[in-house]
C-alpha cells in the first residue's frame, strides 16, 4: 500500500506549465490573470467530480453513475426551490439524495455482490431515466440570487466555484490520508481479503465510499446549475469519463489501493486549461479531439518518465 | 417549372408572413390569428385535405430521442393527429442522439409487428437503410425526412417517401441574418460561430448557413467557430474563453437555444450584459422567456410541433395511396423582442 501523495506529480506539473507556455505563446489573451481565473472556474465541477472519483478508484472501483446523479440531485435541487423551499435547504435535499443514489451503488457492490462497474452503469441508466421522467426532458430554469452564487459569485478575488472545489478537494485529501476510514478504503483497494481478515469493515466502508462519491457529484450539480442557471436532465452528460481521466492521468491506479490528490488535481487542471486553451487559441472543430487525445497520452507519458527515472527501473 | 413555381410561392408565403406581422402588431387584441396557427395553415395545406382513413390503421413513428424536447414536442404533433384522425401512432425512441444502431432495431421492429406506414427520423444519412429495404420487402410505405441519403438507399434497394420539411441551412443563414443586421446598427465587428456536435448533420447545416452569411458580409468579421457539441456547460465555457480572446466582439451565432442561453449567462457573468448579439436556433421555451426579458437577442423558430403533424400526415397519405409532394419546407420565423408577442401559442 504506497501513499503516492507527496506531490510526486512532478512531471504532470511540469507538463500543466509547458502546456500553458505554449498557450500563451500562441495567444497575448491567455495568460492573463482573468483567463487563469476562467481556467480555475472552468476546472471547478471537474475536480468536485474527480475528487470523488480518486476516493472510488483508490478502492479498485469505479463509479459512472455521477454524471446521472449530478443530473437527478439538481433536479431534485431546482424542483425544491420552485417549491419555495429555501434556498440552504434545497441544496442539503439535492445532496441527501446523492448521497442516498451513492449509497445504493454501494449497497448493490457490498451486499449484492454486482461489480461497481456493472452497478453503476445499471443506475447510471436508471438515475438518467428518472430526471427524464421527471422532468419530461424540460429543462427547469430560473433560481434566486442567493443560489446563483455558487455559479458566479465570489469570495474575495476568488470565484465562490473555485473555493468549493479547493475546499472538496482538500476535505478529500483529508479523509483519504489522515483517517482510518481513508486507510481501510485504501486497504479494501489495495488488497479485499486481506483487509477484511484484518477486520475492516468493508461492506460499511464502500457504502460510505460510494455515498460520498454520490455527495460530489451532486456537490458538482450545485455549481453546474448555479452557474447555467438552469437543471436539466441531459446534465453531466459524459462526466464521468472526464472524472476518470482526471484521475487516472494524476496517477490513482485503477488497480486500487493508492490515491494522490494532488495528481488529480493538476490532472483536472490539465483537461481545463486545454478546454480554454484549445478556444482561445482557435483549434478548428475537426482537430479539438486530436488535440485533447494527444495531449492526454503525452501528459501521462511525462509523468510515467519521470517516475521511471527516479525510481530506476523501465517496463 | 418546379423551381420557378417554387420560388414564386415562397415569395407569396413571405409577403402572407410579412402582412400577418404587420396585422398583429397594429391589431392587438382584435381576434388576429396567431403566427403559429397561420404557419400551421400554411404548411398543412402544401400536403392538402386529407379523408378520414380505417380508425383501424396502426402507424409507428420514430422521433430521434425524447431526451431532447424538440422531438418531445413533435412526439405531440404525432399525438395530435393520431387523436384528430381518431387512428392509432405508436411512438418509438432511442435514448440519446447517438443510439444509431438502436434506432435501427427499433425501425426493424416496427416493420416486423406490421404497422401500415412508418415515419422515421433518421440519425444520420446511412443508419436505416437496412430496415427501409426490409420495409420495402413488406411493401410498407416509410415516410423520412430530408436526412436519409436517398441515393444509398434506392441503391441498396429501398424506396422511403422523402419529405423535406426543416432546413438547417436556411435556420443558420436566417439567424446569422439577424446578427448581421444587429451589428451593423452598432457600426459592424467581429462575430462567431458556436457550433453543435461537428459531424452532426444539422450542426454542420446551420453551421455552414451561418459561416456563408458572416463571410459575405463585410462590416462583420467571423473571428472563431468553435464546437461545444450542443452541451450547456461547454457553451458557457467556450463563451467565456471567446470573449477573452475577443474582448470587443458584437455577435455570437450558437447553433441551438440551449448553447445561446449558456452564452448569455457566460456573457452576464462577465458583465458584458447586453453587448454581445446572442442568437440560437429552436426557439424553445427557456429561449422565449429570455427574449421576453431581453437577455437573448433572437431565436430562429421552426415549428417542431409541425414536424410531428407533417409526418403524421403524410403517413396518412402515403396509406390512402395520395400523391405526396416532396418538398413541404415550414416556414421560418426569426424570432426577436418586436415579434415576441405573436409567438405566445408556439409549439
Amino acid at each position: 500500500m504506497r501513499q503516492l501523495d507527496r506531490f510526486q506529480r512532478v512531471g504532470l506539473l511540469f507538463f500543466l506549465f509547458f502546456m500553458g507556455g505554449w498557450f500563451g505563446a500562441l495567444s497575448p489573451y491567455f495568460l492573463t490573470s482573468v483567463n487563469i481565473t476562467n481556467i480555475l472556474i472552468q476546472s471547478a465541477v471537474p475536480i468536485i467530480a474527480a475528487s470523488g472519483m480518486t476516493l472510488v478508484i483508490a478502492t479498485a472501483g469505479i463509479d459512472l453513475s455521477i454524471g446521472s446523479i449530478l443530473s437527478l440531485s439538481s433536479i431534485i435541487m431546482a424542483w425544491a426551490m420552485k417549491n419555495q423551499i429555501g434556498v440552504y435547504p434545497s441544496i442539503l435535499l439535492g445532496v441527501m439524495a446523492g448521497a442516498v443514489m451513492g449509497g445504493v451503488n454501494g449497497v448493490g457492490i457490498a451486499r449484492l455482490g454486482v461489480s461497481p462497474f456493472i452497478i453503476t452503469l445499471g443506475t447510471a441508466g436508471i438515475y438518467r431515466a428518472l430526471a427524464l421522467i421527471i422532468t419530461e426532458a424540460r429543462p427547469i430554469y430560473g433560481f434566486p440570487m442567493s443560489f446563483r452564487i455558487f455559479g458566479m459569485g465570489e469570495f474575495g478575488p476568488v470565484p465562490l466555484s473555485v473555493m468549493v472545489s479547493l475546499m472538496v478537494a482538500s476535505g478529500m485529501y483529508v479523509i483519504l490520508m489522515w483517517t482510518r476510514f481513508g486507510t481501510h478504503a485504501r486497504a479494501v483497494g489495495s488488497h479485499l481479503e486481506g483487509a477484511y481478515r484484518m477486520g475492516v469493515p468493508i461492506h460499511r466502508i464502500f457504502i460510505l465510499v460510494y455515498a460520498i462519491s454520490g455527495i460530489t457529484a451532486s456537490l458538482a450539480g450545485v455549481i453546474v446549475t448555479a452557474r447555467l442557471n438552469t437543471a436539466e436532465a441531459i446534465a453531466g452528460l459524459g462526466m464521468e469519463l472526464e472524472a476518470i481521466a482526471a484521475v487516472v492521468m494524476g496517477g490513482t491506479s485503477f488497480f486500487g489501493g493508492e490515491a494522490s490528490i494532488s495528481g488529480t488535481l493538476l490532472g483536472a487542471f490539465i483537461i481545463g486549461t486545454l478546454g480554454n486553451g484549445l478556444t482561445i487559441i482557435n483549434v478548428p472543430s475537426y482537430y479539438q479531439q486530436l488535440v485533447i487525445g494527444l495531449v492526454f497520452i503525452m501528459a501521462v507519458l511525462a509523468d510515467r518518465m519521470r517516475r521511471q527515472r527516479k525510481l530506476g527501473i523501465t517496463i | 417549372m418546379g423551381t420557378k413555381h417554387r420560388g414564386r410561392s415562397r415569395i407569396y408565403l413571405r409577403m402572407g408572413v410579412g402582412l400577418i406581422v404587420f396585422l398583429c402588431t397594429f391589431n392587438h387584441g382584435w381576434g388576429s390569428p396567431s403566427l403559429f396557427q397561420e404557419v400551421r395553415s400554411k404548411t398543412l395545406s402544401k400536403l392538402g385535405q386529407l379523408s378520414k382513413p380505417d380508425p383501424k390503421i396502426k402507424i409507428g413513428a420514430i422521433p430521434i430521442t425524447l431526451a431532447n424536447p424538440f422531438w418531445v414536442t413533435v412526439k405531440e404533433g404525432y399525438e395530435f393527429t393520431a387523436t384528430e384522425f381518431g387512428i392509432q401512432i405508436d411512438v418509438h425512441a432511442v435514448p440519446q442522439e447517438n443510439s444509431i444502431v438502436a434506432q435501427l432495431d427499433i425501425l426493424e421492429n416496427l416493420v416486423a409487428k406490421g404497422y401500415q406506414a412508418i415515419s422515421a427520423h433518421s440519425i444520420t444519412p446511412h443508419n436505416l437503410i437496412p430496415g427501409l429495404v426490409k420495409a420495402k420487402a413488406k411493401g410498407i410505405p416509410v415516410i423520412t425526412d430530408g436526412r436519409v441519403d436517398l441515393k444509398a438507399a434506392k441503391e441498396a434497394g429501398a424506396d422511403p417517401i422523402v419529405i423535406r420539411l426543416v432546413d438547417f441551412y436556411e435556420q443558420g443563414r436566417i439567424g446569422a441574418s439577424f446578427i448581421v443586421k444587429e451589428v451593423k446598427k452598432t457600426g459592424g465587428g467581429k462575430v462567431a460561430i458556436i457550433e453543435g456536435l461537428p459531424g452532426a448533420p444539422q450542426a454542420e447545416a446551420r453551421k455552414n448557413g451561418a459561416k456563408d452569411i458572416f463571410s459575405k458580409e463585410s462590416m462583420v468579421q467571423l473571428v472563431s467557430v468553435q464546437p461545444a457539441n450542443w452541451d450547456r456547460m461547454k457553451a458557457y465555457h467556450v463563451t467565456t474563453n471567446l470573449l477573452q480572446a475577443h474582448p470587443d466582439l458584437k455577435g455570437i451565432f450558437c447553433a441551438n437555444d440551449v448553447m445561446a442561453l449558456a452564452a448569455v449567462e457566460a456573457m452576464e457573468a462577465m458583465g458584458k450584459k447586453g453587448q454581445v448579439v446572442v442568437v440560437g436556433v429552436d426557439f424553445i421555451p427557456q429561449a422565449k422567456k429570455a427574449i421576453e426579458e431581453g437577455r437573448l437577442a433572437g431565436s430562429v423558430a421552426q415549428s417542431p410541433f409541425l414536424v410531428g403533424e407533417m409526418c403524421a400526415r403524410t403517413a396518412i397519405a402515403a396509406i390512402l395511396k395520395r400523391e405526396i409532394p416532396q418538398e413541404m419546407f415550414i416556414p421560418i420565423i426569426m424570432v426577436s423582442r418586436e415579434n415576441i408577442h405573436l409567438m405566445s401559442d408556439w409549439k
